[in-house]
């Protein structure tokens, strides 16, 4: 993480002209698009609009037909374990084991993904920064909400200590409050450097964290844009904006 | 209500034969039923004309045999076959493992029997594939990847909410579930019940068994068919359904049927054949040995025998004494025979016993007690028939003893023949095998306990109504 | 890999499923084992009343005693004791006798007294460790590998597993690993403990687990295989995919082969020998004297000069007109035979195809019960008895008195030895089958990557 912070020029996510197709049905065109170090990223779009696609070109399990990805520098295609190493994913509905405790889901998680030899101070640490006490740790994740069990894989994200969060649909099925903590932990990792990739098609929850927003429509992406400021507080200006362009779709 | 489950059992008759896992299953349920008809219709026909071919030449040789002492007779010997009978054509039993013929001769009981299982290799104990191992064993799998999914996919779904909470009753529902899935059932017994059709017009006799048989696997389709339901509707989802159905027809089909027998066989040990004639020959001893001079039970004999007739010498007798001892010797030692066989034959009774009366715990077990009884596939059958050949061979050894004693002079009795004549006024009964009462008490003991679990079944429906209805607000 | 285990022995589902195998191996080696133990004892019981029969005919101590009426009376008993694996697959002795017996009259007539067992039981077949084995540990392989993928995607942990996991490959081995060594303790301890107390040899129990572990590989990899391959398959389809697989290998195959083999090899010639022995021997008894001296001297020319039978009845005539009738039905007990050892052969060349049945021959071979014994304990009571008529032969045709040395001289049977047999083809089936499941195991693994870098170097 310290060289993507000195390398303030290199972005973290790179996505070079990326199209791709289910046989023949087309479901991204030419998407190209960049997240730089310490960068919310919200791609926005309806059902069916091809984001899980892009997600899971980006982390390599479904193969590249064309264009490049490079994350953290590595490129996904050539080596996708590598890649995966620097991407820390919260998928949309979070399950984790039952039978094993929330720290035991941790350690098994860190182990998969590499980590060896983790002490339980830093897994404690991680779980107390994602808003879980050590005893929901020591807890069977049976007995877990859906709120712990998402915070459960946010600690995951924190003790892997990777340059980039990749985010599918957040806030689905979170309350108000939680929503609003994750959205806390996300913003203060941005402040660390940590760069963010979420897709959504929740207008609310890109609303309180995304400095960048784009619109996948029928698998075309519309230019970056700068969120402005005036729609972080108005719903309707975010709307006018979402509609606007699914019209240029 | 009626109108409202037809209409219900139709629709998820659509439903059902519509599911990708209905049409390969139902093709590869009838190849199978197919397949193991042709091989048991083949068996039957090989049993059959070798058995033809056994008692012609039985039959010519009884018949063709030169002028004899008719002691050379005895030891000639004779042949019983057990006919097949023709719902064995469905039902194998344990045909293949008593044979079907038995060697009659003086002095012995015979156990030099040839089963296809003696002959077997590994294989056989991977079973038999017959039509009744088809049904019995295949169907209720085939039924269970027809239907775990009957109520536990919907469920899932969310459509089991939106039904039932629109209903009054969830029972035309489950009713109609499992009408539906036994129709597919009662679809695969189709050839058995052409099978029957023709084994009741071409031997009205068999019209029971028929009966019998066609009520129980009738029965047996619908305790799966319930059950299935009722389990696809206690479970979560559809995977914990199909899962538990497979673990349930582990224990029914498979597990069970095997261990009962092996714990029947430790709890009520039948002695080794060749123990049997042991002690059935220590037992001779101690009566008396016709061929010793000096033995006190034949001294006795001839002592009464001579008395009888008033005369000082076995020559002067009127009869032929050596005749006498022999019929004598006989009647003991079939005596000895019997008695031992008949200890046998009562374990294996008892073993059996054991085995039905926990046909409780599977209606496996159940069926496959009440299929062979009724196809005459059973031990009983095959006791019956062993019993029978005894009758027979005593009868046809004291026939011949009777010639030895009236028709043989005492004098030079070794050097004396008969005319060939003689041997057609011997018994020589052909095997007439029991009328259906002889199987009515086990196969209808077998039959209560299927409907017990028929009850069993539709109490375990009742009560999912209920739970079911509860679960959605009505 | 510990969390591998902790995670599958939480599932109480799971560990129920191990216990159940693990105490169905324990049942099954103990009911072999008490199956084994009576067979010994009725051996046993055999001979003692045949020692007290051999003791009331009193020819031990009698020394002018005709040989012709010592061979007539006195019974030879000849055992099959069950081998030192026996216990493991009871196979035919199931149906065949444990001990016989055997006199100087026509062996063919005797040779093939049945046993009389409880038909209904034996229909049922054994519940020996074989069937443990070879029928229910598939089962549960099935259950515990089959929604190996298709459960973490069905319980919504797919995405999250595989952003984690460094390689894939790695990732499902280990799963697959950990099911595997599960299966193979909840079978192989009780069978290694079943050693241990019968003090059985260890390089031999070594040979079987690595079969057991070959079959289990087979079933675990092609479990995991399907779910890995068809990624898009739903939990239940996997199970039944399985299942269907499950009762085409171990009952739809070998039953239809086993009715295959029954019609095109023609074995069914025991009851035919039988009954023509009896024939001959009935016949010779009215037939003139040299119809049945002239085929035995051109057997035995060493006795043709001594005194010739002139009455109605003498021992060597007797003995003779046995012997002849063996000679008669010799060419169809040599086809009957080689009919069976082929029924044999060809069960072991479906082992190369059917894992379930090279699985069922392997423990065939150690535990031999099956065939193969059976002929080879029908081939030594042959030595056996024609051992029995040459030590007869000098009494009854030199008409010598048959004395106690004689008597104490006279051969006793001795089992066959066993020598363990390494049935190369159903290793042959097991290791294929085994490596075949790994190899699409793997190769689906590999696919998709594979896929991507072919993609990637195309561009």
């Amino acid at each position: 993480m310290a060289d993507s912070m000195t390398a303030q020029a290199c972005p973290i996510v790179e996505v070079t002209n990326v199209s791709f197709a289910y046989d023949s049905t087309p479901v991204l065109e030419d998407i190209s698009l960049a997240v730089a170090p310490g960068s919310v990223l919200a791609v926005l779009g309806g059902n069916g609009a091809g984001k899980s696609t892009l997600l899971k070109l980006m982390l390599g399990l479904l193969p590249l037909q064309s264009g490049r990805i490079r994350i953290d520098g590595v490129d996904v295609a050539a080596q996708p374990d590598e890649a995966r190493r620097h991407i820390a994913y919260i998928p949309e509905s979070v399950a984790v084991y039952p039978q094993l405790t929330g720290l035991e889901n941790l350690r098994y998680f860190l182990e998969l993904a590499g980590h060896r030899k983790l002490e339980d101070a830093r897994l404690l640490a991680a779980l107390e920064e994602a808003g879980l006490t050590a005893a929901d740790g020591r807890a069977r994740a049976s007995t877990y909400s859906k709120g712990m069990r998402q915070k459960l894989i946010v600690a995951l994200a924190l003790a892997r200590e990777v340059p980039l969060l990749l985010l599918d649909e957040p806030a689905s099925g979170l309350d108000p409050v939680a929503t609003a903590e994750l959205s806390r932990l996300i913003r203060r990792l941005a402040a660390s450097g940590v760069a963010t990739v979420m897709v959504t098609h929740d207008l609310i929850a890109v609303a309180e964290v995304a400095d960048e927003l784009c619109f996948l429509r029928a698998g075309r992406l519309q230019q970056d844009r700068q969120l402005p400021e005036a729609a972080r507080q108005d719903v309707a200006t975010l709307r006018s904006l979402y509609l606007d362009a699914a019209e240029q779709a | 209500m009626t109108h409202l489950i037809t209409a219900v059992a139709g629709n998820e008759w659509r439903i059902l034969v519509r599911e990708r896992t209905f049409l390969p299953g139902a093709i590869a349920l009838l190849l199978l039923l197919l397949v193991s008809l042709a091989i048991t219709l083949e068996r039957y026909q090989a049993v059959h004309e070798k058995q033809h071919e056994h008692t012609a030449r039985a039959d010519a040789d009884w018949q063709a045999q030169p002028d004899r002492h008719p002691h050379r007779v005895v030891h000639f010997g004779d042949y019983a076959f057990k006919p097949v009978g023709p719902l064995a054509h469905f039902e194998w039993g344990v045909e293949a493992h008593t044979g079907q013929s038995i060697f009659l001769e003086g002095h012995r009981q015979n156990a030099a029997n040839f089963s296809d299982a003696s002959e077997s290799t590994a294989l056989l104990y991977f079973g038999q594939l017959t039509p009744a191992f088809v049904l019995q064993t295949l169907l209720p799998l085939a039924l269970i990847f027809f239907g775990y999914g009957a109520i536990a996919r919907e469920r899932e779904s969310g459509l089991l909410h939106q039904i039932l909470a629109g209903s009054p009753s969830a029972a035309p529902l489950l009713l109609g579930k499992w009408l539906a899935l036994a129709a597919a059932g009662f679809a695969a017994l189709l050839p058995l019940a052409l099978l029957a059709l023709v084994a009741v017009v071409t031997t009205p006799e068999h019209a029971l068994r028929v009966a019998m048989m066609l009520a129980g696997y009738g029965v047996y389709v619908l305790i799966w068919s319930g059950l299935i339901v009722t389990v696809s509707g206690l479970a979560r989802n559809a995977h914990g359904a199909l899962l538990g159905l497979l673990a349930l027809w582990i224990v029914l089909c498979i597990a069970i049927p095997r261990v009962l027998p092996e714990l029947a066989g430790q709890r009520h040990p039948a002695p080794t054949h060749v123990e049997t004639q042991l002690l059935a020959e220590a037992a001779l001893r101690e009566v008396g040995d016709s061929h010793n001079p000096d033995d006190p039970y034949f001294n006795a004999f001839r002592t009464q025998t001579l008395e009888r007739y008033g005369v000082e010498r076995v020559e002067d007798l009127p009869i032929n004494y050596g005749g006498l001892v022999m019929a004598e010797g006989e009647r003991l030692t079939s005596e000895a025979y019997a008695q031992a066989s008949e200890r046998v034959f009562g374990q294996h009774a008892r073993q059996n016993l054991w085995v039905d009366r926990f046909a409780v715990v599977s209606p496996h077990l159940a069926l496959l007690q009440l299929s062979r009884s009724a196809a005459g596939t059973d031990t009983e059958h095959y006791i019956h028939f062993l019993r029978a050949s005894e009758a027979r061979r005593y009868a046809m050894v004291q026939a011949l003893n009777e010639l030895h004693t009236y028709e043989i002079a005492f004098q030079n009795d070794r050097d004396q023949r008969l005319g060939a004549a003689a041997w057609d006024a011997i018994p020589r009964p052909e095997y007439a095998p029991p009328d259906a009462r002889f199987a009515l008490a086990r196969s209808s003991g077998a039959l209560s306990i299927l409907l017990g679990w028929l009850l069993a079944t539709g109490a375990l429906l009742s009560w999912l109504t209920r739970r079911l209805e509860r679960a959605h607000g009505n | 890999m510990a969390t591998e285990f902790r995670l599958l022995l939480r599932s109480r589902l799971t560990l129920a499923g191990l216990m159940i195998l693990f105490a169905a191996a324990g049942i099954a080696l103990w009911l072999g084992h008490t199956e084994m133990q009576r067979q010994h004892a009725e051996i046993e019981r055999a001979a003692a009343l045949q020692a007290e029969q051999r003791t009331h005919l009193g020819y031990a101590t009698q020394d002018d005693v005709a040989a012709g009426s010592v061979g007539y009376y006195t019974f030879h008993e000849v055992a099959d004791p069950p081998g030192p694996w026996s216990f493991l697959a009871v196979g035919n002795r199931q149906v065949m006798p444990p001990v016989q017996r055997i006199r100087l009259l026509g062996l063919e007539a005797q040779l093939y007294e049945g046993e009389s067992r409880n038909p209904e039981r034996a229909v049922a077949g054994a519940f020996d460790f074989a069937f443990v084995v070879v029928f229910l540990l598939p089962l549960l392989a099935i259950a515990l590998a089959h929604d190996l993928l298709p459960g973490e995607r069905e319980r919504g942990r797919l995405g999250l597993l595989q952003s984690l996991a460094q390689a894939e490959r790695s990732f499902w081995s280990q799963r697959l690993l950990a099911r595997l060594l599960l299966l193979f303790a909840s079978v192989g301890l009780p069978l290694i403990g079943a050693t241990l107390i019968l003090q059985r040899p260890v390089t031999s129990l070594l040979a079987l687990l690595v079969g057991i572990g070959l079959y289990t590989t087979f079933w675990t990899a092609l479990a995991g295989w399907i779910g890995l391959r068809w990624r898009n398959l739903s939990s239940t389809a996997s199970a039944m995919a399985l299942l269907s697989i499950w009762v085409t290998l171990v009952m739809i195959a070998p039953t239809f082969a086993n009715a295959a083999l029954a019609r095109s090899v023609d074995a069914d010639l025991g009851g035919e020998i039988a009954l023509e022995h009896r024939r001959k021997v009935n016949d010779a008894w009215d037939l003139p004297k040299s119809a049945t001296f002239e085929p035995f001297f051109a057997s035995y020319p060493e006795w043709r000069d001594t005194a010739p039978v002139t009455g109605r009845f003498h021992w060597k005539w007797y003995y003779a007109f046995h012997h002849v009738a063996d000679e008669h039905v010799a060419p169809k007990v040599a086809r009957y035979r080689d009919a069976l050892a082929q029924r044999a052969e060809a069960t072991r060349m479906l082992g190369v195809v059917l894992p379930s049945v090279a699985m069922q021959n392997l423990f065939d071979g150690l535990a031999d019960n099956g065939i193969d014994r059976v002929l080879a304990q029908r081939s030594a009571i042959r030595a056996f008895h024609t051992r029995l008529r040459h030590h007869f032969y000098p009494y009854l045709f030199d008409d010598l008195p048959f004395d106690h040395s004689a008597h104490a001289a006279m051969p006793s049977f001795e089992p066959p030895q066993r020598t363990p047999r390494q049935d190369a083809l159903a290793w042959i089936g097991l290791g294929a089958s085994g490596l075949l499941a790994l190899f699409l195991v793997v190769r689906s693994l590999d696919r998709r990557v594979r896929r991507a870098a072919a993609r990637y170097a195309l561009r």
